[in-house]
């Protein structure tokens, strides 16, 4: 495919403003979202990447040090921003309603911490609701990026605005769980990209994963993409006898890739419904990632081998 | 056969600790059957939020042990009893077990916080794993007990405080977030706000009261069940320090990967615990390895020889991290069953 297609390629995901991503872990969401982020920065937009993790694993992508709570610019136009529970908390507090001294005397409070974190679904719902804010209540770039948490933790934050609901609490919290609700499921704004690699075990649990995320899930699945998928061997004949022990592995190693694509859109076929319109991607096996990522890199990255069809072949 | 392991010969509680997706349930697995085929009987309790890995062994989602059939001609002289624990039914059974009545454990249950939390919450699994470390590592049927820790990189955040509900133990946390409520009940809620707990009402004005009464309530009911939690966390605390009781890191060879296993590393010696093995999962086989180095140029495959390279430059970095370092390779199918688990027990035994 064509690299000048890219914005073409992914113009269902590129039309919404926040795209969360998740998938097993280990597979590269975070390579995957700093190369979007790169190449929609390297196309002349504003991006900012959000994480939730002990450890901020995008700006030592772009050759900078972890970053903690503030934003950091790793390149032009493109932000990385690692997200605190308790300074998100504090942030809610004193930005979204305006409260600095309310934080000061209650929430700064070592105890009140500790009950944050305790409480189910708050940190949750403040994490989400972190995106709205950058989104759409105070914009401040053109795409939000969420490098989000693994399939099952995932699952968990995407069920969290209904769970916090459910327990039928009054204040500001429930409106503002309403409005992050609210918000997510509107799909002119907000899309997900799940992301898996081309093995077996990873592509079983995908086809168990994708049915009940959107089973419920607020955001719907804009696309899938297979990444790391080895690059076709082609040898001579009569391999068995001459084949160097690197060829081999590389032989049974892309043929591994091919047959867990195949299951993949073998299943995909059988599957009924939502899954059938999905686009899903096999993205190439770089081999290893060279730190930092080099410009121009987001754009090879993302540059599909080739799309993967329900009907059994790929073409 | 594994020779000179003493590293597994002499632990009896092994630790596995790695970010998420480098292998770390798979990896527990085969240091368990490791350890069984030195002849020991193994306990494993991992949390494997795929599931497969346990279908494939046969293993029953419980938090009850079961022991794997092997084949005889795996030549395991000791044995391998494995649970999956599964965090709802963990939760449930600590409630029925230290709730001082029966109807105070349906109380309990029926509480909305409680319900949140034992599905929900990321922390009482590792904390009730914990718990469980400590029954079975004195228990007599076992000679060893391997516990995979869970897929994030939070996972160290049990080592540092084997019990987290502790701080709300604290008198002063139940003073002010209980107390009200029992003034409450009898003077009515407007009470409680008028009279200006101060945090209590601050926090209200954020969440409302229902959530916080609700805490309350959980709290209070769960007093007994904290309790008993408690004695237990300091016992595994002095567990965990102990000379036979070994920390095995897992990591894969990618720059990534590295800074995450690097970060618990760095978590675990503020701790004061001391990894004794990284086992580095993923490894191009050596063989192909070395044929990939010692071409000049490989067009066909010029992907592998940049993974060989990259792979080669990040293992020599993580080679400080441990005293034993050992490489696990990559295969092109997923050890999903036995026969592919056995083939890395194998693998482990050709390691320096």
């Amino acid at each position: 495919m064509d690299p000048s297609d890219l914005m073409h390629i992914y113009k269902d995901i590129f039309a919404k403003k926040l795209v969360l991503i998740t998938g097993k872990g280990g597979i590269g969401k975070s390579l995957i979202a700093a190369a979007l982020g790169q190449f929609l920065a390297e196309s002349g937009k504003n991006v900012l990447i959000v994480q939730n993790a002990s450890l901020d694993q995008i700006s030592p992508l772009f050759g900078l040090a972890p970053g903690y709570d503030d934003a950091v610019r790793v390149q032009p136009g493109l932000d990385v921003l690692n997200i605190d529970a308790i300074a998100n908390f504090r942030d809610y507090i004193v930005e979204h309603l305006g409260q600095k001294r309310l934080y000061k005397t209650v929430f700064s409070n070592r105890t009140v911490k500790g009950l944050i974190n305790a409480m189910p679904g708050w940190a949750d719902v403040m994490l989400l609701g972190r995106l709205l804010f950058e989104t759409e209540l105070r914009p401040r770039h053109d795409y939000v990026i969420f490098d989000g948490p693994a399939s099952g933790h995932f699952l968990n934050l995407m069920t969290t605005p209904d769970s916090v609901l459910s327990m039928s609490f009054g204040g500001p919290l429930a409106k503002e769980t309403q409005r992050v609700k609210d918000f997510l499921s509107d799909q002119a704004k907000c899309t997900m990209l799940y992301v898996g690699v081309p093995e077996e075990l990873v592509v079983s649990e995908c086809l168990d994963f994708l049915p009940r995320l959107l089973k419920v899930s607020p955001v719907s699945v804009g696309g899938v993409i297979m990444n790391r998928t080895p690059p076709p061997i082609r040898l001579g004949q009569n391999l068995d006898a001459q084949l160097r022990p690197a060829e081999t592995y590389a032989v049974r190693h892309s043929d591994a890739a091919e047959e867990a694509l195949a299951m993949l859109a073998a299943d995909l076929r059988s599957e009924k419904g939502s899954l059938d319109s999905i686009p899903m991607w096999a993205l190439a096996d770089f081999g290893f990632i060279k730190e930092p990522l080099p410009a121009g890199f987001g754009r090879q990255f993302l540059t599909p081998l080739r799309r993967i069809d329900r009907v059994g072949a790929s073409s | 056969m594994i020779e000179n392991k003493d590293l597994i010969r002499n632990s009896k509680v092994i630790v596995m600790l790695g970010a998420g997706g480098v292998g770390k349930t798979t990896s527990a697995i085969v240091i368990a059957l490791a350890a069984a085929q030195l002849g020991k009987r193994v306990a494993l309790l991992s949390i494997d939020p795929a599931k497969r890995l346990a279908a494939a062994l046969g293993i029953p989602l419980s938090n009850d042990l079961a022991t794997l059939s092997i084949p005889q001609k795996y030549g395991i002289t000791g044995s391998v009893a494995a649970a999956m624990l599964d965090q709802k039914a963990v939760f449930d059974q600590m409630v029925d077990r230290h709730a001082p009545t029966r109807d105070a454990a349906i109380r309990i249950k029926a509480n909305s916080i409680y319900r949140a939390a034992s599905t929900n919450l990321g922390g009482p699994l590792e904390y009730m794993a914990l718990a469980k470390l400590q029954d079975l590592s004195a228990d007599a049927r076992y000679d060893l007990v391997v516990l995979d820790t869970p897929p994030d990189t939070h996972a160290l955040d049990f080592l540092a405080r084997p019990n987290v509900l502790d701080g709300f133990m604290e008198t002063r946390v139940m003073n002010w977030l209980v107390r009200p409520f029992l003034v409450a009940g009898r003077l009515g809620l407007g009470k409680l706000l008028s009279a200006s707990e101060r945090l209590m009402g601050g926090m209200a004005r954020v969440s409302g009261v229902e959530p916080l009464r609700l805490f309350a309530e959980f709290l209070v009911l769960m007093q007994d069940v904290i309790e008993g939690f408690h004695k237990s966390g300091e016992a595994t605390a002095e567990l965990l320090q102990r000379p036979s009781t070994r920390f095995i890191l897992v990591s894969i060879p990618t720059h990534t990967a590295r800074r995450s296993v690097e970060n618990i590393t760095r978590q675990l010696r503020e701790l004061s615990y001391k990894p004794e093995l990284l086992l580095v999962n993923r490894c191009l086989p050596e063989a192909v390895t070395a044929d990939l180095l010692s071409q000049e140029q490989d067009h066909q495959l010029a992907t592998y020889v940049l993974k060989a390279n990259g792979q080669r430059e990040v293992i020599e970095k993580l080679v400080s991290l441990a005293p034993n370092i050992w490489r696990l390779p990559e295969r092109e199918h997923d050890p999903g069953d036995l026969a592919g688990l056995m083939d890395l027990v194998a693998a482990l035994s050709h390691q320096k």
